[in-house]
């Protein structure tokens, strides 16, 4: 089991396919992400990026195909999945009367952990995030930046070893943007692996090991960036991505 | 005309998600149609009954008081209906950026909750109309009733709409000031309907004055709209700093325990739970009013039966609102953060054990709310008992009811702030009416036999309605489990 999980990635997905009505948002994707690399979803918008991620963190259910999680089928042990994710949704909304530090300490009481290892996982994403002036407010008072950072903490601070963020620098200044991008790649340097989903291909350029370029619901392109760059005859990923997509 | 493109949108939207509903549940029309037109013949026959001798509560229900009681009826469902389409809907937004004059806003939400209600309204004033006819039942509704209580409903749901800009205005004063303003106008309408009682066309001629007023302070809300909308939609609150230990239920599981610690700080600091004892309060205050009011003891074939069946239908009242429409919205309201719970490892059963226990803390509330009338009319011990069950009865049935369908067609639409809509609410009501009456009606009459039996009965009554609300949480918990988001 544990050898065909390394040969097949942490992450895989065979021949998923997903339809909302008449629309086919994942159109038979094949792909692998092995442990220990940051990869990058990039797409435009309704390309099927973020279905993708949702089919990996069990919100959605594939309409065809497997998708596994360390080796767990996403649909037949949703919970198994579970305990291996930390999930970032693309507009994250949380309780709203709960303060910072509550809602942490709820993700940890759901995920069995014991208190004295919570509080050591949830005081490091504070300091690194420099969330303490604002941990103990009420979640309806945040700004959107700080209710990003504080999603981004509830699904860092236990360590799961697959993070999927969908869109993980929404709304964060460019200090900690960097921050965070200098995190994930220590992150996956231990041997975790990151899944994220975004817009920015800076962001993509400067922290993913590999990118696969979405579109229509397929992988239209899949590689280290350089590779990406040299399959298109591009000099940026922007301009890769248009060619892919072709957009203007 | 832009206020009609404004409402048009929202008509076309609530005809959508309408559409929708009925295409996934292809048989609800049909048992919703059955359990209207079923609700409305015991209503007729009950009023039948009491307009010839059988009864005699010694209530004075006048066309008066009916009237007045659509007319708050409609002021509370005006209200928050309001709320949730207009002041506190984020996706108000885009309208109110757009170069709209506000009062073309007002008049396109206005109009959005008059159509909805006004629909619901005919179809059980044709459905009544059928039943008379078909049944040829004699009530005693002619001359200008009715079209007096169609302006007081009116008159209502545009009050209700102004109480909702003005109850939700940024400062403590403003609200105080323009709640005072408006509660003219539940005061008119008790004065002139139930204390002077004006008599057939009086109440007509005096509703028909009160809806164009009615509409005059709805329109005029526009002045508090901005104010409203931003400080209930729009900007975030301070952002209270707190520090609290977490709760730990008994008996539940380490996770369903978590949920539950979220269930109750999340009610307490929304005041729900305050609202929710509020409410109960009332109920227990409105009955013990009813009852002093009372000229003497009931009297007829069902005089003992009356008080524990009064108390019974206040305590029914209070538990739908408190417990029902809180089961209800469960799922629905918090659609956008039901990630949390999704991608954590949590089964489904466990989020609604969480949720159920934790409103299962109103109802020590329930239960005290139906003692006032037994002790003051000095019930036998046994007695008041036996309503306490129950009371306790009904609420673990209308809370297992909320659970059940607020998970098996959770509404994720903003606008009603996760409730069903209007059909589907009234049709959930009635089912809980019925499951209380089937559980309530043998024990009593078992009672009035045979006390031990009777109490003995009770008890087992109100396991049973426990074992319902135990079913009904199995139930929802793998619909969580499916729901796709």
């Amino acid at each position: 089991m544990q050898g065909s999980v390394r040969r097949r990635g942490v992450l895989a997905a065979r021949a998923v396919s997903k339809r909302y009505g008449t629309i086919v948002a994942v159109d038979r994707i094949d792909l692998d992400v092995p442990r220990g690399e940051v990869f990058g979803l990039l797409g435009s918008n309704g390309a099927g990026k973020t279905t993708l991620l949702k089919i990996f963190a069990t919100l959605l259910r594939p309409d065809s195909g497997h998708a596994t999680v360390g080796g767990i089928d996403a649909v037949a042990d949703p919970m198994g999945v579970r305990r291996l994710i930390g999930f970032v949704p693309e507009t994250p909304a949380l309780y709203e009367k709960l303060t910072g530090r509550e809602f942490l300490h709820l993700v940890a009481r759901l995920r069995g952990l014991p208190a004295k290892e919570a509080d050591r996982g949830i005081q490091g994403v504070v300091d690194l995030l420099h969330m303490e002036a604002e941990i103990d407010r009420e979640a309806d008072g945040l700004s959107r930046g700080m209710r990003q950072k504080l999603a981004l903490a509830s699904a860092m601070f236990h360590r799961p070893p697959v993070l999927l963020l969908d869109e993980p620098t929404n709304g964060l200044d460019p200090r900690f943007t960097k921050i965070l991008k200098e995190w994930l790649r220590g992150y996956a340097r231990d041997g975790n692996t990151v899944v994220l989903s975004t817009h920015v291909t800076q962001v993509a350029e400067s922290v993913c090991d590999r990118v696969g370029i979405v579109s229509e619901g397929r992988v239209a392109a899949l590689g280290t960036v350089r590779e990406v760059l040299s399959a298109s005859g591009s000099s940026s990923l922007e301009d890769a991505f248009s060619v892919v997509v072709g957009g203007p | 005309m832009r206020a009609f493109s404004l409402h048009a949108a929202d008509v076309l939207e609530s005809a959508r998600r309408l559409g929708r509903g009925i295409i996934k549940r292809k048989l609800a029309p049909i048992i919703f149609a059955g359990m209207l037109a079923g609700s409305l013949w015991l209503v007729l026959s009950a009023a039948e009954q009491a307009a010839t001798e059988e009864v005699q509560l010694g209530l004075e229900i006048t066309p008066g008081s009916l009237v007045f009681s659509a007319f708050f009826l409609a002021l509370g469902k005006g209200a928050a209906d309001t709320f949730y389409r207009m002041v506190r809907n984020p996706t108000l937004v885009f309208a109110l950026s757009q170069p709209v004059r506000w009062r073309s806003i007002v008049a396109a939400k206005l109009g959005t909750v008059l159509s909805a209600n006004l629909s619901f309204l005919a179809l059980c004033l044709g459905t009544v109309t059928a039943l008379i006819l078909g049944f040829r039942m004699r009530v005693p509704a002619g001359g200008p009733f009715v079209p007096a209580l169609v302006a007081a409903v009116v008159a209502g749901l545009c009050t209700g709409f102004a109480f909702a800009v003005a109850a939700s205005l940024s400062t403590w004063r403003r609200k105080a000031l323009a709640l005072a303003a408006l509660g003219l106008f539940p005061a008119a309408a008790w004065v002139a309907l139930v204390q002077e009682d004006l008599g057939g066309w009086g109440q007509l001629f005096f509703t028909a004055i009160l809806v164009p007023c009615g509409l005059a302070v709805a329109l005029a809300s526009h002045l508090g709209l901005s104010e409203a909308w931003n400080a209930q939609a729009a900007t975030p609150s301070s952002g209270v700093t707190r520090t609290s230990r977490a709760l730990t239920a008994p008996l539940l599981s380490a996770r369903a325990s978590a949920l539950f610690d979220k269930e109750v700080k999340t009610a307490w600091r929304r005041r729900e739970i305050v609202l929710s004892l509020a409410t109960l309060f009332f109920v227990g205050v409105a009955l013990s009013a009813v009852y002093l009011l009372l000229p003497g003891p009931p009297a007829g074939r069902f005089a003992r039966f009356l008080l524990p069946t009064l108390v019974m239908a206040g305590v029914y009242a209070g538990a739908a609102v408190t417990l029902t429409v809180r089961g209800l919205s469960s799922i629905g309201g918090e659609h956008e953060s039901l990630w949390i719970v999704r991608t954590n490892p949590v089964h489904g059963r466990e989020v609604v054990v969480g949720k159920a226990a934790a409103y299962l803390l109103i109802v020590p509330g329930v239960v005290a709310a139906s003692l006032p009338v037994p002790l003051l009319a000095g019930f036998p011990w046994d007695t008041t008992v036996l309503v306490a069950l129950g009371a306790w009865t009904i609420a673990f049935v209308m809370a297992a009811v909320g659970v059940t369908f607020g998970t098996r067609a959770p509404n994720f639409d903003r606008n009603t702030g996760g409730l069903p809509d209007s059909l589907t609410m009234y049709g959930v009501f009635i089912v809980g009416l019925l499951a209380c009456a089937v559980l309530l009606f043998p024990m009593a009459n078992l009672f009035f036999r045979d006390r031990v039996l009777g109490l003995l009965a009770s008890v087992l009554v109100a396991d049973l309605a426990v074992l319902v609300l135990v079913l009904s949480v199995r139930g929802a918990g793998p619909r969580i489990d499916a729901l796709e988001m």
